[in-house]
């Protein structure tokens, strides 16, 4: 038994028999060419540069449809590398002054520029590099008519063995077969183990050499939780992997059949689920699950993206993404939430070196000085409501007039749009995030005003323990149970339900199953959180009763230590939900 | 009005990462509408826009300041439309979300 241990890029646990991918050495059958055959030899070039053109073009279109457009951009970058003036003018230079043959040429030119790229000392530009050997296999195997036939004619499950794999190549990998895979080289930002997680097999990059010593048909195991390729395993860590295996299969078809099952109490109460998004591609995730909607909509990856505010259309677009996919299922959007530390380039001379970005110019903010770029998304927003069944949220709200004021520009955004003649939904509702204390202790008079409020416990906990969570010296003071912070979360409902209004909780602890059992029995119905935990909030909703749930919370309640709290919801989880306490991973 | 124009201008880096992936190909998509030379001089390395090697290899980091060189017929609006890609950070159009 032999293990080597490596990146872990893409999780799972998988064994199966090892298919070994030789290294392409490619043997570049002649250095020169004759003379005569020059233009025979070129012209051999370009109709080999315009099918690998063509392949790439159509890869992009696949994985832009699977995985989404960021995965394909991978291949649009390919693409200008090969249509590239430059490398056409390099290659033909090689093959017409100095008689190369096209192979040797495209080998010599696109190694060159990788030897400069490496040469350059940048991590990304190195990555690069990858790109380029990519382009260059694909040439050559064009021109020599190869293919990696071992991938292309499985019929039986595998785990892939080989020095590296190019990106193209991981796009195109048969999910049917290759149960997972491995290689020498790579690193964890490199195209290819973006790739890998986006197609969700498990991979490991980064082993080292090992290929040498692996001749193909073993029994291999590949751990990508943990980064561990295993060679010929002994026994007993075959029968260790394959209870791992079973116990993860057993919660995977578990929270699979949560998907179709609506997230109720025993004693039947229902309790909305919805997903935290930051992308359109991430909708399928939720719906897939079974979400309710889509609870929070994180729209900053709009102003980040592009290093410039995006215009209405780049809002209207990303957002009717998102409502069309959800049909009826209610999306909820919020509004511009960057902090000045991640500030577009646009707005930056407005404010110097902030000492504390967490309590300065962002968010809502931002938005009420900025009129018009608010106004571009407010317009945005009330455009794609007619599209589906959208809500609008504050972030950040501290004060009253933060909210009048916020709800007055979108009033003015909604008679703009009425004179224009645009439709919209006029009764589209109104809600804040509730995150800053000064919020909380308001409620009462906030909730008079809203129409639904959002718990975003991850700055509430931040700005109510005074404690900044990405900061490790401090970071044992941002506790989730913190009895403050559960208090904080009682007003709010209290609040809420004097005037009748709907709350739900946004931030990280709604991800978290410890706390269901806590927030349902306080009274909370509604809860937002990221995709990957659906399935395991709505078992604990369907294992819990909102008798038992009202036990749990009062004592929880009763509680003054952070720890304590936390402790005890860990022990009720456990002997609600035996099989997913160990696999609670967040 | 000369039939070959010659316009040459600065340019800043802005983005955070230098002239990386998305600005690259944003550069190289909108040189090839205009049928000028154009090319971004720094440091003494001199790289055609049309060729994404050429601006892989130009290695401007950020705040770096470019001359921008464009001759031919379109060279003026060539000018224009690299420096507004310079200027607006490198925006991404709606289309360009896909």
């Amino acid at each position: 038994m032999k293990v080597f241990t490596g990146i872990a890029v893409s999780p799972g646990v998988v064994s199966g028999p090892v298919l070994v991918l030789g290294s392409e050495n490619f043997r570049i059958p002649r250095k020169y060419v004759g003379r005569d055959a020059i233009d025979d030899e070129v012209q051999r070039f370009h109709a080999a540069l315009e099918h690998v053109c063509h392949d790439i073009k159509a890869n992009e279109q696949l994985v832009s449809a699977q995985l989404g457009a960021q995965y394909g951009a991978i291949f649009s970058a390919h693409l200008q590398m090969a249509q590239d003036p430059r490398l056409v003018r390099e290659v033909e230079v090689l093959i017409r002054e100095q008689t190369r043959s096209p192979e040797f040429a495209v080998s010599r030119v696109l190694r060159s520029y990788a030897e400069q790229l490496e040469k350059m000392g940048d991590r990304y530009l190195s990555e690069r590099a990858l790109d380029i050997f990519d382009l260059e296999k694909r040439l050559l195997r064009q021109l020599l008519g190869e293919s990696r036939e071992e991938l292309k004619n499985l019929t039986e499950p595998v785990i892939v063995l080989a020095h590296d794999l190019t990106p193209s190549e991981t796009a195109t990998l048969n999910t049917k077969f290759v149960l997972g895979f491995a290689t020498e080289v790579g690193g964890r930002t490199s195209h290819t183990a973006i790739l890998a997680g986006a197609l969700e097999i498990p991979a490991i990059v980064g082993l080292g050499r090992c290929v040498a010593g692996v001749s193909g048909g073993e029994t291999v195991i590949l751990d990508g939780d943990n980064g561990r390729f295993i060679i010929d395993p002994d026994s007993e860590t075959v029968a260790r992997v394959r209870d791992m295996q079973a116990r993860s299969e057993r919660i995977r078809v578990r929270l699979g059949l949560m998907e179709a099952l609506p997230a109720e109490t025993l004693d039947g109460q229902r309790v909305t689920i919805c997903g935290n998004i930051e992308f359109p591609e991430e909708v399928s995730h939720c719906i897939k699950r079974g979400a309710d909607g889509i609870g929070l909509y994180r729209t900053e990856f709009l102003f980040l993206s592009g290093n410039r505010e995006p215009s209405e259309s780049d809002h209207y677009e990303a957002y009717c993404k998102v409502v069309e996919a959800c049909g009826d299922l209610p999306v909820v959007i919020r509004t511009l939430d960057i902090g000045a530390d991640k500030v577009p380039q646009l707005l930056e001379h407005q404010f110097s070196e902030v000492q504390n970005p967490m309590l300065g110019l962002r968010s809502i903010r931002l938005s009420l000085l900025n009129t018009p770029m608010f106004k571009r998304q407010l317009r945005a927003i009330l455009r794609a409501s007619v599209h589906g069944n959208v809500r609008v949220m504050f972030p950040l709200i501290s004060t009253l007039l933060e909210y009048r004021q916020a709800k007055m520009i979108l009033m003015d955004v909604m008679e703009d749009l009425e004179e224009e003649g645009i439709p919209f939904q006029r009764n589209i509702p109104i809600g804040m995030m509730v995150e800053v204390p000064s919020a909380v202790i308001l409620a009462e008079e906030f909730a008079r005003e809203v129409d639904f409020f959002s718990i975003g416990t991850n700055d509430l906990i931040q700005y109510t323990l005074a404690c900044d969570r990405s900061d490790p010296t401090v970071s044992n003071l941002y506790r989730s149970g913190d009895p403050s912070i559960l208090r904080l979360i009682q007003m709010v409902l209290r609040a809420a339900e004097k005037y009748g209004k709907s709350v739900t909780v946004c931030g990280q602890m709604s991800s978290d199953p410890r706390f269901i059992p806590l927030l349902l029995g306080m009274g909370l119905r509604s809860l937002s959180a990221t995709p990957q935990a659906i399935p395991r909030l709505k078992e604990v909703v369907r294992n819990l009763s909102i008798s038992e749930a009202v036990r749990i919370s009062q004592h929880a309640c009763s509680l003054d230590l952070a720890r304590d709290v936390e402790h005890y919801l860990q022990g009720e989880l456990s002997r609600l939900c035996p099989d997913l306490v160990d696999t609670v991973e967040f | 009005m000369a039939a070959e124009d010659v316009v040459c201008r600065k340019v800043k880096v802005t983005p955070e990462d230098g002239l990386h992936l998305r600005p690259m190909q944003l550069l190289v998509r909108k040189a090839l509408t205009f049928s000028s030379s154009i090319s971004l001089s720094f440091d003494g390395r001199r790289a055609d826009v049309k060729s994404a090697f050429d601006l892989m290899m130009l290695a401007a980091p950020t705040g770096a300041i470019l001359t921008l060189e464009t001759s031919g017929a379109d060279a003026p609006a060539a000018a224009d439309a690299i420096s507004e890609l310079f200027e607006s950070g490198f925006a991404i159009s709606g289309s360009e979300l896909r």
